[in-house]
């Protein structure tokens, strides 16, 4: 009915409604894919579908703790 | 003014769109499926916005969430109940990238299966950072970017910071790999640049850019150079719509408010508030909310007292039955039923409504 009157149906009830019956040998996960997102939370990111394989290079790698930021490496405050 | 008000007007079409839209948001309210979990991991910030929804100081009074606690919560009480590729993961602040063990906590929500983002102002990160988030499974990211390079450091009150949040987008864009887009907050002064600005970040190869307009809560309250008048609000709602129908940029407005005749013609969908429906979140001192810009009188429990998922079962009254918010101007407005109140970001201490769109138009 939203379709027919042109308009997305993308609430996020109809985004997640079960689809129809798959078989079973069928992935769960749609793999390298970014869903569009529907709407965008005020301070939310672009919502996605999980991707296997997103871990890029070693995993490794990146457990290693972060250096130690600077908390503050650039501020510059114009205290008016 | 310059126009009467048409922008409020709603067809017929639109009107059963948001008729069948209520009922489909309504079963959503039933089902209250958690979709997305915003986790503010710091209060720390290496900047001092001038619009700073959480009001956040780079010397924090409140210290960071140890990551154990917030993984103890995902793997006790929220990962039995979901299905992990379907929760998104936002991890906000403050500053994010403050934080030294980001990609550590994204790594480990990713080996569980949560799709996981960040916001962020972009001043570290580096492409050395950008790689070693890449590392970590890092699905989607959000830089502020909140105009040219006057606006956006009078904003951002630090002279680095345009630079390096153009050069973080350019990146961005440029790996093509995760989900991004730019947020732009829009104050009265870039109004009249907004076509400028679209052609800048075209020219930057940016392909998804977001616009909200300030609401009057934390220290934007109290600078009334970053607000809009009700024609510089009416602007900025027909930038979007042309822009939209034009098509060289992917630009949508934020989920602020209802918009009456602009419905589905600045965002992709219609209005609604996910807080507590869909959108759940864990504040830096474990206090439960529906998004982190929520005023704190709507915490509904604290990881550090209550489980979770108890929590978000069985609470959030105020978030799911808006009828709470049938009075003063929106006691008699015919838009309620579609709006239901508007954001519950826009409640005050009070629950009295801070601002309406609607009414702007």
């Amino acid at each position: 009915m939203m379709a027919l009157l042109g308009f997305g149906a993308s609430c996020s009830s109809t985004r997640q409604q079960k689809a129809p019956e798959q078989p079973e040998e069928q992935p769960a996960v749609q793999q390298d894919t970014v869903e569009m997102p529907q709407i965008r939370l005020m301070y939310g990111v672009p919502p996605v579908v999980f991707r296997e394989g997103a871990v890029k290079n070693s995993t490794e790698q990146s457990e290693q703790a972060q250096p130690e930021q600077s908390e503050n490496p650039l501020k510059v405050i114009d205290n008016e | 003014m310059s126009n009467d008000r048409n922008g409020r007007r709603l067809g017929l079409r639109k009107r059963l769109g948001l008729e069948l839209f209520a009922q489909l948001y309504k079963r959503n309210v039933e089902e209250h499926p958690l979709r997305t979990l915003f986790w503010e991991c710091t209060l720390r910030c290496n900047l001092n916005c001038r619009h700073c929804g959480s009001d956040c100081r780079a010397e924090a009074t409140v210290p960071d969430m140890p990551l154990e606690d917030f993984l103890r919560v995902v793997d006790e009480q929220i990962t039995p109940h979901v299905d992990p590729h379907k929760v998104m993961v936002v991890i906000s602040g403050g500053e994010v990238l403050v934080r030294k063990d980001l990609e550590r906590a994204g790594l480990e929500l990713y080996r569980r299966g949560y799709p996981w983002g960040i916001v962020t102002n972009a001043l570290a990160l580096t492409p050395e950072r950008f790689e070693s988030l890449l590392r970590a499974g890092l699905h989607s990211i959000s830089v502020s970017f909140d105009g040219f390079e006057e606006q956006h450091n009078y904003i951002r009150r630090n002279p680095h910071s345009y630079e390096r949040a153009l050069a973080a987008l350019r990146m961005i864009a440029a790996d093509g790999t995760v989900a991004y887009d730019a947020v732009t907050c829009v104050t009265g002064s870039l109004v009249p640049r907004l076509e400028e600005m679209k052609e800048l970040l075209i020219e930057n190869g940016i392909k998804h850019w977001r616009i909200f307009t300030i609401f009057p809560v934390g220290r934007a309250a109290d600078d009334p150079t970053l607000r809009l008048t009700d024609e510089q609000f009416r602007e900025v709602m027909e930038f979007i719509r042309r822009t939209r129908r034009e098509g060289r940029i992917d630009l949508t407005y934020a989920c602020e408010g209802f918009l009456g005749g602009y419905e589905t013609e600045v965002r992709d969908t219609f209005y609604y508030c996910s807080a507590g429906v869909t959108t759940a979140s864990i504040r830096v001192d474990g206090a439960m909310s529906g998004c982190t810009s929520i005023r704190s009188n709507f915490d509904q429990g604290n990881i550090y007292h209550d489980n979770f998922w108890e929590v978000w079962s069985k609470r959030y009254e105020p978030f799911r039955n808006r009828e709470w918010a049938r009075r003063d101007e929106c006691g008699d407005c015919k838009m309620f039923r579609y709006c239901l109140g508007g954001g519950m970001h826009l409640r005050d201490d009070e629950g009295k409504l801070l601002m309406c769109h609607y009414k702007r138009l």
